[in-house]
């Protein structure tokens, strides 16, 4: 009652001095200060404020002696431990200190208690008829309304929670604009569950942008293991499905493509609950996704069918990606067969960049680049003195006196 | 109830010379041998001992303090026995604190209830002695210091309140059960649980606590067990409060006592040191303290006390007279 009353009277202000603008709060507020002015409500406040002073004036006696509890009306006995102190006071050598009652946390309702209870019931019979009318016509002393409200509250105050602990780390997050257009342009965006757990251990978190414009529809992404291209094809999937739900996405300027579902393949491992092998398990379950996808949805796809060969991974991906592009859905795909990022003007390549100078070193930066393959693989190659180059040199017919030499040294 | 026999209208505690001696006291003590006056007025008690060197470290500072202290002295000169006598009593109230156990562990308040009972009930017999030594004793005493004490005792521990204190400890020792007051706290469950001193109905042995009527009562199975810790939660709760106000009680009667022997042993060194002097030929009398400012010393027979304490030998006596000899500042 007092929450109600509490919230009629400061809500309206609060939002005033907020500058909130959202008609969704304006009506909560309109809404709970009509239901206080209300006679019921009064009458409802009325009736509680009753009940409430009559059952802080039950007092009874409890008596108990051995396992038997006698309980009846308290007839003003006099306090056995003021009693006590007073009766020894007069022996006391010192100046009186006060002795405060220690309040202990008050006892649960356990079985005698509510037996007890059962009795005090007795002791008070009219009380305890108020007391169940009331619980009889006031099933939900809560407003229905305002109930809904509480619950809905919370989805955002805890989605803002969630937000906080990455925005005190310097990360961006802001309102998506979403729009009916196929297309996705975000700056600095990141894998938000990875942020909190990267953040919670005080370690960095690698933003990136992601783009698709124009005819763009899905980005191909390869690159090093490890090098983030999960984790960008997370962030795709994440990004779709918070803004369609109308949260704060991770990231700056975002303009997000309204989806009507999200759908993800993500490798999954071999399990011996299906009889038909992996590759029959991931054909069965594109299948379904293919089947359920419309033009309006999102699709994510990480490292499909990669159980396989690589013919037939090639031939299986290429197959789903011309199937997605037919139905001109927006979409992301992780793989490492470079073709795929060729199939047409659809098609973008994004590569997961490795440190020019230490290639074993992912810098998590993923970027618009040509597909190659064997570009990590060189890199590797290179740092190891094993490319073409290096092997022509040291296997050189003239010089392998010297490279004996060299070698023994 | 003060004691007040060390002063007229201050506590003496035996051990604040022990605990905070003046700056002087080493020296003191060191150049005045005052040790072999110690030894003799203590013969081995450790509280006479701390009575004696505390009071001799705080010197009183008007005629009056001293002249009262002298009265008491002069009763403890006169009557040893009852002097002796009250320092026993007082120690036997002390002994019936130590004589029941005392768990260091923390218990439940009902056994800190009934061991705070055992005490109490050992207590009032001591108070019960007390009370006959005065009565019996206390009209042949002279000193304001000693006569007030016995006032004192007469007035705040008169027949009706021994009935009053006897009554108290019987309805706390009461097995026929334990009255609360309470009230019902918002999940249902009671709450503010407050003994109660029973109203009682019936005579003597028949007696039973008497509820308001209508009265409704269910009783425990016997093997509900959860249920049996259900009450003796509850009981706890009521009874925490009566524990630690016995407790208090207990105490109280013993810093009274403790108060009386630390005061009395004072007198007991003064009598145990005179007679010691005595014993070995040397007169021990009270002198005749002027006024402060009055330079003024006459003495006849004056002696070394610890001279003789350490040679156990009579001394030479000197006499004394000094008139206004100009204080050097």
């Amino acid at each position: 009652m007092r929450a109600v009353t509490a919230l009629a009277t400061t809500l309206p202000a609060a939002l005033e001095e907020a500058g909130a603008t959202s008609d969704a709060l304006a009506g909560l507020a309109r809404h709970v200060q009509a239901y206080v002015a209300s006679t019921a409500f009064e009458e409802l406040r009325d009736r509680v404020a009753r009940l409430v002073e009559g059952v802080a004036g039950v007092r009874v006696d409890i008596l108990v002696r051995g396992a038997k509890v006698t309980v009846a009306r308290y007839d003003g006995e006099a306090d056995l431990e003021q009693e006590v102190l007073e009766t020894f006071a007069r022996f006391r050598q010192d100046a009186p200190a006060s002795h405060p009652r220690p309040v202990g946390s008050d006892l649960g309702l356990d079985h005698v208690q509510a037996a007890i209870l059962g009795e005090v019931a007795r002791l008070y019979p009219e009380l305890f008829a108020d007391l169940e009318g009331f619980a009889r016509d006031v099933p939900d002393v809560v407003e229905p309304v305002l109930r809904r409200a509480a619950g809905e509250l919370l989805f955002y105050t805890a989605y803002l929670e969630l937000l906080r602990p990455l925005e005190q780390a310097g990360l961006a997050t802001c309102l998506p604009d979403v729009t009916t257009t196929k297309a996705l342009h975000v700056r600095d965006t990141y894998d938000l569950a990875l942020a909190r757990v990267r953040v919670s251990e005080h370690k960095p978190v690698v933003a990136n942008d992601l783009e698709l414009h124009d005819a763009e529809r899905i980005l191909v992404v390869s690159g090093p293991n490890q090098g983030g291209k999960t984790t960008a094809a997370r962030t795709f999937g994440q990004l779709h499905h918070l803004a369609a739900l109308g949260c704060p996405v991770p990231g700056r300027d975002a303009r997000v493509f309204l989806a009507d579902q999200v759908l993800t393949q993500f490798d999954r491992e071999e399990s011996l609950d299906s009889l038909e092998g992996r590759l029959g398990t991931d054909l069965a379950r594109m299948h379904r996704l293919l089947d359920t996808a419309t033009p309006r949805s999102v699709v994510v796809l990480n490292e499909v069918f990669s159980s396989t060969t690589l013919e037939d991974a090639r031939f299986l991906t290429r197959t789903v990606l011309e199937r997605l592009i037919a139905l001109d859905v927006l979409a992301v795909c992780v793989t490492f067969i470079d073709a795929m990022s060729r199939l047409g003007p659809q098609t973008v390549s994004v590569v997961a960049q490795v440190d020019p100078d230490d290639p074993t070193r992912r810098t998590l930066r993923i970027e618009r680049r040509e597909a190659d393959g064997r570009a990590y693989a060189l890199a590797l190659a290179a740092k190891h003195g094993l490319t073409d180059e290096h092997l022509r040199q040291r296997l050189a017919p003239g010089d392998r006196e010297t490279q004996r030499t060299e070698a023994a040294s | 109830m003060k004691v007040h026999l060390m002063h007229a209208d201050a506590d003496f505690v035996p051990s604040a010379g022990d605990r905070r001696p003046p700056s002087w006291a080493a020296d003191a003590e060191q150049d005045l041998e005052l040790g072999f006056v110690l030894d003799a007025a203590a013969a081995g008690n450790a509280l006479v001992w701390s009575a004696v060197r505390t009071a001799l470290l705080v010197p009183l500072t008007s005629r009056a303090a001293v002249r009262y202290r002298h009265e008491v002295l002069e009763d403890a000169r006169a009557h040893p026995d009852v002097v002796r006598a009250l320092y026993d009593v007082a120690g036997r109230a002390i002994a019936a604190d130590k004589s029941v156990f005392s768990s260091v562990f923390r218990l439940r308040p009902e056994l800190v209830l009934d061991r705070s009972l055992r005490v109490l009930a050992l207590l009032v017999d001591v108070v019960e002695e007390l009370r006959a030594l005065v009565a019996e004793h206390g009209d042949a005493l002279r000193s304001r210091g000693l006569r007030g004490f016995v006032a004192t005792v007469r007035r705040d521990l008169d027949d009706a309140y021994l009935a009053e204190l006897r009554e108290t400890l019987d309805h706390l020792a009461r097995k026929d059960g334990l009255v609360m007051s309470a009230g019902l706290a918002t999940g249902g469950a009671t709450t503010e649980q407050v003994p109660r001193l029973p109203r009682v109905a019936g005579r003597s042995l028949f007696s039973h606590v008497a509820l308001r009527k209508p009265t409704y009562s269910f009783t425990i199975p016997d093997r509900d067990e959860a249920g049996f810790e259900a009450l003796g939660a509850l009981r706890d709760r009521a009874l925490v409060g009566v524990a630690a106000a016995a407790a208090s009680a207990v105490d109280h009667v013993l810093s009274f006592f403790v108060t009386l022997r630390g005061e009395v042993a004072f007198y007991l060194g003064c009598l145990a040191l005179a007679a010691r002097l005595e014993e070995l030929g040397m007169p021990v009398s009270l002198p005749d303290v002027l006024e402060p400012g009055t330079d003024t010393l006459d003495a006849a027979g004056l002696y070394d006390p610890c001279l003789v304490l350490r040679t156990e030998k009579p001394a030479v006596p000197s006499d004394v007279h000094a008139e206004g000899c100009a204080s050097s500042s």
